[in-house]
């Protein structure tokens, strides 16, 4: 196994292009492509996301590094066997009906996608009826709602009642996220999951998706 | 010399930050997702791609000119209306957070039962001047008439001029037929407003269905429009506060231009909320110094424009009515009421950057509005108030508490606080050391206990009722 230490730390600049030259000098020494995207990637940018929860690092420093994480992976994924790039599980994801507010789904889908997740992105102000047939097209593992308006939250209750009413509750994980969003209203409305932001949102939909497997 | 230190833009730097919005509006454009709004703008010959509308900057001013520099919201109790704008403003109460935090710190999702206790806290308040709709929206009731039920509340239980609900179509029709049910006719609800709404752009630049369909049937309805954004700098506006007040302007204005193309000389209140985002969570942060930065720049552009302008309110990041909430919401009400802000939309109560409700932070609050108030009152110069009898009687030494005008005026001259603690530290310890939220809570009690229902004609609470119950049946 060769180190990583030096992608970790260029990965933290957010410098794509020397990322790219030390994923490819790293391919010309021999290294696996499944190697380089698990224990160098993926690791750094779960150090990211540890750092982003933390505070210690900025929202738009994180961005900069899952960017240059993005164009490093482009890279192997030619290299990659399709066992190498089975993904971590899948998430359709969207931001309930009635609202359109998006930067912080955007993050969550970042850092989802970061983690080895395969994110369907929904978009903005997604009826219910939409999130059940995006989770029926895609098998998805989880479905995760977004909502920042107060005026919103019922619509996340109304999707979760949507989803149990056509039979798939049972095969699917519910996240719920959002700035009015809290623990108590996740359990209220039945969903499995809250989290407060985009870092422990990705490490939630792990979690949730060992205890079930 | 600048007397007051967060005015500090002279003419020049005003003229170029509204260079700036004119140019926002022209080039960049604002984005309506609305076909009624859309069809009004193209009758009125504004340039269009598609769903984005271009200002001129005439057509801004021609909307400017009929737009009223202050104006009076009636309240069902006359003596309780209020006027906006000018030398006038208001104090309205905390709005729109869907959870209680309780005097133990513990948070909980609001009720019926907690909406009307801030409907009490608000009739027998000393200094606010508004009641508000939603100011907790409760989940315990039926999404069908959960605002019309909010709105009842507002007037059966308080006399006083309202901030109603949310803004979209379904919520300004329902408002303007509660008023004239309340009002007596339709006519007499709509001759001058009897609510104000806050209608909210998306920012960057874009007007939601519900904030443009609301905004057009509100102007129709009469009533008085707040078109405010909370542009948060680093997020949905520009990381330079400059850019991002400019921002907020020009959202202002597109919205109040199409208020004055649906009804010319309907009121309206530009301004916002803005402030910056804390970029390691990208989360609002309206305890900041940022968020004064802003409603310094809009308090003035709103002058400059002849405007009368929202900004500040108790607000804070804090979760509990500890010091940092006492500091940001000190800070916001004063400095914002001292800058010359007329419409504070949430002045009272407010958590967690507007997801939180406390009521001991809204008794806080209050007296912190009371405090500021009294401090910014203009002082009364006359041959009483100078005293000079009273000087050259008591002379070089002596005391003024013997006087006969002091005895007279004790109990009113000064502004007494109904929470904050001023006695010895002996008497103090012996009360268990009480702190200020504790104090608070009892007060909050005291209040509700002593809150009396204003007379209300029974056939209109019959009506109002009657008026909820078809909606649940529709």
């Amino acid at each position: 196994m060769s180190d990583y230490k030096e992608l970790l730390e260029i990965l933290l600049t957010g410098d794509g292009e020397k990322l790219e030259t030390l994923v490819k000098a790293a391919l010309d020494n021999g290294a696996p492509a499944n190697e380089i995207l698990n224990q160098g990637l993926i690791a750094s940018m779960d150090v990211v996301g540890a750092r982003m929860e933390s505070g210690e690092m900025f929202i738009p420093e994180v961005l900069m590094s899952a960017q240059a994480m993005g164009g490093a992976v482009e890279i192997l994924k030619p290299l990659l066997s399709e066992e190498d790039s089975a993904v971590a599980g899948k998430v359709v994801l969207g931001t309930v009906k009635g609202d359109l507010h998006d930067i912080g789904k955007n993050l969550v889908s970042m850092m989802l996608e970061s983690a080895g997740f395969d994110v369907i992105e929904m978009g903005v102000d997604v009826a219910p009826e939409k999130f059940v047939e995006a989770i029926k097209e895609n098998d998805a593992d989880i479905v995760a709602l977004s909502a920042l308006l107060t005026t919103t939250m019922p619509m996340m209750a109304q999707t979760v009642k949507t989803i149990e009413a056509s039979g798939i509750r049972d095969k699917v994980k519910i996240l719920v996220g959002g700035a009015p969003v809290n623990q108590t209203f996740a359990d209220e409305i039945g969903a499995d999951g809250y989290a407060p932001d985009a870092g422990s949102a990705s490490k939630l939909a792990k979690t949730l998706l060992k205890k079930s497997a | 010399m600048m007397l007051n230190r967060l005015q500090s833009l002279d003419r020049a730097r005003t003229e170029r930050l509204h260079h700036a919005c004119m140019e926002v509006l022209n080039k960049t454009g604002v984005i309506f997702n609305e076909p009624e709004a859309l069809e009004i703008f193209r009758e009125n010959g504004f340039r269009m791609d598609g769903n984005k509308v271009f200002f001129e900057e005439d057509q801004v001013m021609n909307a400017l000119k009929t737009t009223p520099s202050e104006f009076t919201i009636h309240a069902r109790n006359p003596e309780k209306s209020v006027r906006i704008g000018g030398d006038n403003f208001v104090l309205s109460p905390g709005w729109g957070a869907p959870f209680i935090v309780d005097a133990a710190g513990n948070s909980r999702s609001a009720t019926m039962a907690d909406s009307n206790n801030f409907c009490k806290l608000v009739q027998t308040s000393p200094h606010l001047d508004m009641i508000a709709s939603s100011m907790v929206p409760p989940k315990d009731l039926d999404p069908k008439t959960a605002t019309a039920e909010l709105l009842a509340s507002c007037f059966t239980l308080t006399d006083m001029p309202v901030t109603t609900n949310p803004c979209c179509r379904e919520n300004a029709i329902e408002t303007v037929e509660m008023a004239s049910i309340v009002w007596g006719s339709r006519e007499a609800a709509t001759r001058g407003p009897v609510s104000i709404v806050s209608i909210n752009p998306t920012s960057p630049l874009t007007y939601t269905p519900e904030a443009a369909g609301g905004l057009i049937e509100f102007a129709r309805g009469g009533q008085a429009l707040l078109i405010s954004s909370m542009v948060m700098a680093g997020l949905s506006g520009p990381i330079t506060i400059a850019g991002t007040a400019v921002l907020e302007m020009a959202e202002s204005l597109a919205g109040i231009v199409l208020a004055q193309l649906v009804n010319p000389g309907v009121p309206c209140v530009c301004g916002g909320t803005s402030c910056a985002a804390d970029l390691r969570f990208c989360s609002a942060t309206i305890g900041s110094p940022e968020l004064i930065q802003l409603m310094g720049i809009s308090t003035q552009m709103a002058r400059f424009y002849g405007l009368p302008c929202r900004y500040g309110g108790g607000l804070t990041d804090a979760h509990f009515p500890d010091m940092q909430a006492g500091i940001e919401s000190t800070l916001n009400i004063a400095l914002s009421l001292a800058s010359g802000a007329h419409y504070m939309h949430q002045a009272c109560g407010i958590l967690g950057s507007y997801t939180e409700m406390s009521f001991e932070k809204f008794v806080l609050d209050e007296e912190i509005g009371g405090m500021v108030k009294r401090a910014i009152r203009p002082v009364e110069i006359s041959d009483e108030t100078l005293a000079l009898d009273a000087i050259d009687r008591v002379g070089c030494g002596g005391s003024f508490l013997m006087e006969p005008m002091t005895a007279k005026r004790c109990r009113t001259e000064f502004f007494m606080p109904k929470v904050s603690v001023r006695e010895t530290y002996e008497k103090w310890e012996s009360r268990g050391k009480e702190d200020v939220t504790k104090a608070a809570e009892k007060h909050v009690k005291e209040r509700l206990a002593s809150y009396i229902k204003p007379d209300l004609d029974p056939g209109i609470e019959k009506d109002l009722k009657a008026y909820i119950a078809a909606r649940t049946n529709a």
